[in-house]
């Protein structure tokens, strides 16, 4: 065989090895892990026993690589946390408003402060009961891209003693998953 | 002659068909490999993108030398062009990630780049639902390298080797070189009894691609040869080490940075070969077995 016409077909057989194993990437589909969607409302001093806040508006579409054309999406945790003194127990209802919209429930907290001095999750706590018509409405509003305001309330037993000390955080995780 | 004044023009060829095999295989790396890489932070992502380590690291560091016999003095120089490719086996599609924290099970298995779809893994007491990382993009049984090389020498029973491919930035790809050197030394010079031509080797080399992804690969190891005719059988034993560093800044801003380095699985390797020596025209071929079992084969000018 002619040696320049075998080096040739050598040559020509390496680059196509290489094209061929690679997939189109408009057909992979990436998990995003999108940033926790999260609250933090203060308790403070005074008589009254409940307490309440929102959120400015949560851009969803700023949550993850706009890039990806979204097909879905999943909840996979929540967590509450309290900070600051021992207010005794209490009760609360975490509410999703999806653009400027009616809220809808999304999840409950009901337990002792100090329980949640620890972070509790959705996952391995019975202190939290998700509200599954409120976990539809997250999940749609995050493949429609939509802007959404969190809406914390609810009772405690004992009020705190000075001001900017006592918190109450929730944060919610959701995987979207999307391709290019 | 004739031969040799060939040389210079199917050099060229090959220098732009091998610049076209990196590109090709690595080009992904900065644009969608990328991108898809972004998503996750350093945890995550490295049993992801291992297999890469592993079958590049293989890949590296095969189809250097597959002739012992290295007279003590004289010149030597040949031109080759080797393709190189390592099995890509059920493990190097699928890995265990960490499920998120209090999930049952704590462990699943999803796909790596090389896999297929991404599985998910689903909580016994909530039903809440994960999904690994992304589904695989390299579809393959065999990944693929290619490298011209020329190996030049000889003094003192010393030959050198010498692998360098470099291609410019262009078109959003960022510059990409391979390159790599080493020495091979008679054995055979000092025991001229034995029946077989023996040498030694040391050799490193490096793959850079943009900012994203570098490799660095060393061998030590002996092969002997014994030619017959035309035909040459040849083999070889070597200790090795691999390893790939990813740098990437991921796109959710609450993930640290990501700076990781993975070692290849390779870490020794036996090889059994077979060559044709034509006058100025040669042929080889080898089977590489170690953790990962790769094969090179490859055309030579010069001798």
């Amino acid at each position: 065989m002619n040696k320049k016409f075998l080096a040739l077909l050598i040559i020509a057989v390496l680059p196509l090895m290489a094209f061929d194993c690679i997939t189109d990437f408009s057909g992979v589909t990436v998990s995003l892990n999108l940033a926790p969607i999260t609250a933090t409302v203060p308790l403070n001093p005074g008589s009254s026993h409940t307490y309440g806040g929102t959120t400015p508006a949560i851009d969803l579409a700023t949550l993850f690589d706009q890039g990806y054309t979204l097909t879905g999406a999943t909840l996979y945790d929540i967590t509450v946390q309290t900070k600051g003194e021992d207010l005794g127990s209490g009760a609360g209802t975490v509410t999703l408003a999806v653009n400027n919209g009616t809220p809808i429930t999304l999840f409950t907290y009901n337990g002792a402060w100090k329980a949640f001095n620890t972070p509790q999750s959705l996952i391995t706590s019975t202190l939290i009961a998700k509200n599954p018509s409120g976990v539809t409405a997250l999940i749609n509003a995050v493949t429609a891209r939509q802007k959404v305001v969190l809406g914390v309330s609810g009772t405690i037993t004992n009020t705190p003693t000075t001001s900017n000390t006592d918190f109450i955080t929730v944060s919610v995780y959701v995987q979207a998953s999307g391709h290019k | 002659m004739k031969s040799l004044q060939r040389v210079p023009r199917l050099r060229s060829i090959a220098a732009a068909a091998c610049t076209l095999l990196f590109v090709a295989a690595t080009g992904f790396a900065q644009s969608d490999l990328q991108k898809t890489l972004q998503q996750f932070n350093s945890t995550q992502v490295t049993g992801y993108i291992q297999p890469l380590a592993d079958l590049f690291g293989a890949n590296m560091n095969a189809g250097m030398f597959h002739d012992a016999e290295v007279p003590r003095g004289g010149f030597h120089f040949s031109f080759e062009i080797v393709g190189m490719g390592a099995v890509v086996g059920d493990n190097q599609k699928n890995y265990t990630l960490n499920s998120p924290a209090g999930f049952n099970p704590a462990t699943f298995s999803t796909a790596t780049m090389f896999g297929g779809k991404r599985d998910s893994v689903v909580d016994t007491n909530t039903k809440l639902k994960y999904f690994g990382l992304a589904d695989g993009f390299v579809n393959t049984s065999l990944f693929p390298l290619g490298a011209p090389q020329i190996t030049i020498g000889d003094i003192y029973g010393t030959r050198a080797i010498i692998r360098l491919v470099a291609t410019p930035s262009m078109k959003g790809f960022p510059s990409a070189t391979l390159w790599g050197l080493g020495l091979q030394h008679s054995i055979s010079q000092y025991v001229p009894a034995v029946p077989v031509d023996i040498a030694a080797h040391v050799f490193y080399s490096q793959f850079r691609f943009g900012d994203l992804v570098s490799f660095n690969g060393t061998s030590i190891g002996v092969e002997a040869s014994k030619s017959l005719s035309i035909l040459r059988v040849y083999g070889g034993l070597a200790w090795e080490k691999s390893s790939m560093e990813l740098k990437y800044t991921p796109a959710n801003a609450t993930i640290p940075a990501v700076d990781i380095t993975m070692n290849g699985a390779n870490n020794f390797r036996a090889t059994v070969g077979l060559g044709l020596h034509i006058i100025f025209f040669s042929v080889f071929a080898d089977a590489n077995f170690g953790s990962i079992t790769n094969f090179s084969a490859g055309i030579g000018f010069g001798g």
